[in-house]
């Protein structure tokens, strides 16, 4: 029985450990191989706390201290690691988990390699139980160790509380939307970083958390505890349980200490296997289990969870969109946006040269030419996703060169892409929530300080999604992921999606490219309400010279990263040399 | 003694681990560039060459000659099969870097623990009697390490002619440098991998034959090479195959000067904390641009 509780309190404290990692790996896609060190730096920050730092009896405080380290050591690793190379972080993290047990062995104040023993007890205040602590209920006697599984437990439910309260929140949605794509993210505003480096932390502290239990809880802590080999094992506890589900983690954990003890049962009872060999036989087999799972059920047993939303019963006029949080208001009339003089080099390739642009409210200005001619690197300038070389570009008195994408996006300068590059591990809806902008609950301290605030800003942000949903014909799918629905229901999905944010000035790179010609006008109308109905300034890149003649007030036509002609689209289209220059020797196709 | 004497045994101890690793490195890199995997299974395949050696040798009383072909085909051997058994079903269906790191990791671990659960963690030695040794220049270096250097530097020569003079090797280049160009013209992509991993086993096993004759073998002895081997080919990036073999050379240098300049316990903390400093000044290695032929993050 004593055993029994021993391995359902670890069990516990894995599992909290495990919902960090889930945090990290799962809901932020972050590739990380060092776990044990988060878990490892709250268990000996916690037991140095109880040690020597704090008198008897402050055992929350201690395991919050843990809980406070483990949470700065990602903020240190992380800070690096994460600056424009997340892709290098699995390999930052598996170095600095091969670090760390040595670290830890040379350092002082750690006990070096004999660690630090006789950590106290679990202890509140002036209930400082001894070994032989024990309290009679009449039918049975409480001892210590149920406590102390008792204490576990309330921990592990407060972890699961507390992240699942992260990943059901609009926090939890951006950071989805920035594992799927950060650069997306970036141009809907969000800072990528900032995001991936908070859930980092966040799952760091939860780890760090389950550290300082289980320095309280074995009362020892030492190096070999922390090494590659637990990692593993919490690798192969979220992956069985499902890495994109918080019950998955949790199942997880559990499911793989039952299997080990079994393991451990069948080959010390049942077969009679020396000692010496059944940690290492352990070990093999979890390793092999983690290879199984890998081949057979990739995802785990849990799938992710979406959140299904129910289309209101009444549901507000598909009207366009109130024009309240404009981060600007365009001046009346006049040029919102202009660009002169855009260099861009690639090596020894001019991809931009000189080419500038002027924007006004309710104004469609068509960019055309052929590939190659600069036109997205032109609106890669203007949104910051490449540095120009030289030029300058000013929305209104705002100087936007130099700027990250999310600022000039915040700004109120907003682009759809060639490619669509839909969330497509969100929804439809949540595509549109995420992209629109002031949510408070996007700020993890926020969900739990002013929950309502909270709730009530989710409740308009839903409310104005499926407006937007009703207004582009995609309330049908809203509760479909982006990767499931059609080609030209993604590509209606990038202008719904563009129109939630809300922005000033609109970038549209081939909003109609690869749409079925007899849906096309669906498109031509949304387009054309951008401007005309909702007063944005709009600016296209477009192959198709029909849209081109439907939807422009004004065409430029780049060659070789210069604009070469500018005017009506009856004068610019209208220009034999230039077509032909365009489309080769034939006449212009409207379609 | 000068400071140069002082440090000049641990530069030759630096030198010969530096183009032992680079074997390893070299094979990590290969596998990185044609199959676009971070492959941990080399561990694996290390300790098979490894035990090979002192089973044929110890157990079976093989000759050394025989018992080191003996083990260059076991690890080939055994390269190829993990690529056969296992990597083969996660390459099929596109499975992510992860999860192809996981594996070989997975794997590696296996087979550490189970040659733990069978034979103990023990230290078995396959050549009991001191090893000869010469003399140079006021250091002492054995007849291993100097086998090493000889054997490392002979294999790299000899895998840079495999590559750029054979035809398979030529066609494991034309798979690294664009897949699937090379599947358009014909080349099986399957063969490709299967001469690139039983390539990766030789340098492997060339790798531990030298080191087990010279330091005996446990289950844990793969776990250095493999792991430096990685930090290698951060550190020396993967542009040419000179850059993970320099990259090693520095870092067994970097890893014995260490010992010089500060207590021995520090070793691993300056060889893998070099790695990160590296991967954050300088990601795309010190010698030469990341060039993935198919990268999975």
């Amino acid at each position: 029985m004593a055993y029994l509780i021993d391995v359902l309190t670890l069990t516990a404290i894995l599992a909290i450990a495990v919902h960090g990692y889930m945090l990290i790996k799962g809901l932020g896609g972050m590739l990380h191989l060092g776990h044990a060190v988060f878990y490892g730096i709250g268990a000996y920050a916690s037991a140095i706390m109880s040690t020597t730092l704090l008198p008897p009896g402050y055992f929350l405080v201690a395991v919050m201290a843990g809980a406070l380290a483990a949470g700065l050591g990602a903020l240190l690793i992380g800070w690096p690691a994460l600056q424009e190379r997340a892709r290098y972080f699995m390999i930052v993290t598996f170095s600095l988990q091969l670090i760390f047990v040595t670290l830890v062995i040379n350092l002082g104040f750690t006990g070096g390699p004999d660690g630090l023993s006789s950590i106290p007890r679990m202890s509140f205040g002036p209930w400082q139980p001894n070994r032989h602590w024990s309290l009679d209920l009449g039918l049975a006697a409480i001892g210590y160790p149920e406590i102390k599984l008792l204490v576990v437990l309330g921990f592990a439910a407060l972890s699961y509380w507390f992240c699942s309260r992260i990943v059901h929140s609009p926090y939890g949605r951006l950071i989805r939307a920035v594992r799927d794509d950060e650069r997306v993210a970036e141009a809907y505003g969000r800072d990528a970083m900032r995001a991936r480096l908070s859930i980092l932390l966040i799952g760091a502290a939860v780890t760090g958390m389950a550290g300082g239990l289980f320095a309280h809880h074995f009362n020892y802590v030492g190096p070999s505890q922390f090494g590659l080999d637990l990692t593993m094992l919490m690798l192969a506890m979220l992956i069985l349980g499902g890495q994109y589900s918080l019950a998955g983690a949790t199942f997880g954990a559990m499911l793989m200490v039952g299997l080990l003890e079994a393991l451990r049962f069948v080959l010390d009872d049942g077969l009679g296997v020396p000692f010496h060999m059944i940690a290492h036989l352990r070990q093999a087999i979890f390793s092999i289990i983690l290879i199984l799972i890998l081949a057979l059920r990739p995802r785990g047993l849990f799938p992710e969870t979406l959140a299904r939303y129910r289309r209101p019963a009444a549901m507000p006029r598909p009207e366009r969109l109130t024009r309240r949080d404009r981060a600007m208001e365009p001046p009346g009339g006049g040029e919102i946006l202009k660009a002169g003089g855009l260099i861009k080099h690639f090596g020894g390739l001019a991809a931009v040269d000189g080419a500038g642009l002027s924007l006004r409210p309710a104004l469609i200005v068509a960019i055309i030419g052929s590939n190659g001619a600069g036109k997205t690197t032109v609106f890669n300038l203007l949104s910051g996703f490449e540095r120009a070389d030289a030029g300058e570009a000013h929305l209104g008195a705002v100087s936007l060169l130099g700027r990250r994408p999310a600022e000039i996006a915040r700004l109120g300068v907003a682009r759809t892409f060639q490619d669509v590059r839909i969330w497509a591990r969100l929804t439809v809806i949540e595509n549109i929530l995420v992209s629109r902008r002031h949510q408070p609950g996007e700020n993890p301290a926020r969900l739990f300080l002013s929950p309502r605030r909270v709730a009530s800003a989710e409740r308009s942000n839903l409310e104005a999604a499926w407006v937007v949903l009703e207004r582009f014909g995609l309330a049908e799918k809203a509760n479909q992921l982006g990767s499931d629905v059609s080609y030209a229901q993604r590509k209606m999905l990038a202008l719904a999606r563009v129109c939630a944010f809300d922005p000033t000035v609109l970038l549209l790179d081939e909003p109609t490219s690869g749409v079925d010609p007899r849906r096309l006008d669906v498109f031509l109308d949304h387009i054309r309400a951008f401007a005309k109905a909702d007063q944005r300034a709009v600016c296209l890149i477009e192959h198709n010279m029909t849209v081109v003649r439907e939807l422009a007030d004004w065409v430029m036509y780049m060659d070789g990263g210069r604009v070469l002609a500018s005017g009506t689209p009856t004068d610019v289209l209208g220009d034999d040399v230039l077509m032909r220059r365009y489309l080769g020797h034939r006449d212009p196709v409207v379609a | 003694m000068s400071i140069f004497q002082s440090a000049l045994p641990f530069l030759a101890n630096g030198l010969s681990l530096g183009l032992s690793i680079a074997l390893v490195a070299l094979a990590m890199a290969l596998i990185w560039r044609v199959v676009g995997m971070i492959d941990f299974g080399l561990g694996a395949v290390y300790l098979v060459s490894a035990y090979a050696l002192l089973g044929l040798h110890t157990e079976l009383g093989f000759s050394l000659p025989l018992a080191i072909l003996g083990a260059l085909a076991c690890g080939i051997a055994a390269a190829i099969l993990i690529y056969g058994l296992v990597y083969r079903h996660f390459i099929s269906r596109n499975a992510p870097l992860f999860v192809m790191v996981l594996v070989g990791l997975s794997l590696f671990l296996a087979g550490e623990n189970l040659l733990g659960a069978a034979l103990s963690s023990q230290k078995f030695y396959v050549i009991d009697a001191q090893l000869p040794g010469v003399d140079v220049l006021g250091t002492r270096l054995n007849v291993a390490q100097l086998g090493k250097m000889a054997v490392s530097l002979a294999a790299l020569a000899g895998i840079a002619y495999f590559c750029l003079r054979t035809a398979p090797g030529t066609m494991i280049l034309a798979v690294a440098d664009n897949k699937r160009l090379a599947l358009g013209v014909g080349i099986y992509v399957d063969h490709a991998y299967v001469w690139t991993f039983g390539l990766a086993g030789l340098m492997v096993s060339a790798a531990a034959i030298p080191d087990v004759a010279e330091s005996g073998v446990d289950p844990y002895v793969a776990l250095n090479p493999v792991l430096l081997a990685l930090a290698a080919i951060i550190i020396g990036g993967l542009g040419s195959f000179r850059a993970p073999v320099l990259g090693a050379v520095l870092l067994g240098l970097a890893f014995h000067l260490a010992v010089w300049l500060f207590p021995a316990s520090w070793q691993e903390v300056i060889a893998y904390g070099l790695v990160v400093v590296v991967l954050i000044a300088r990601p795309q290695g010190l010698f030469g641009a990341l060039h993935a032929a198919r990268e999975r993050a």
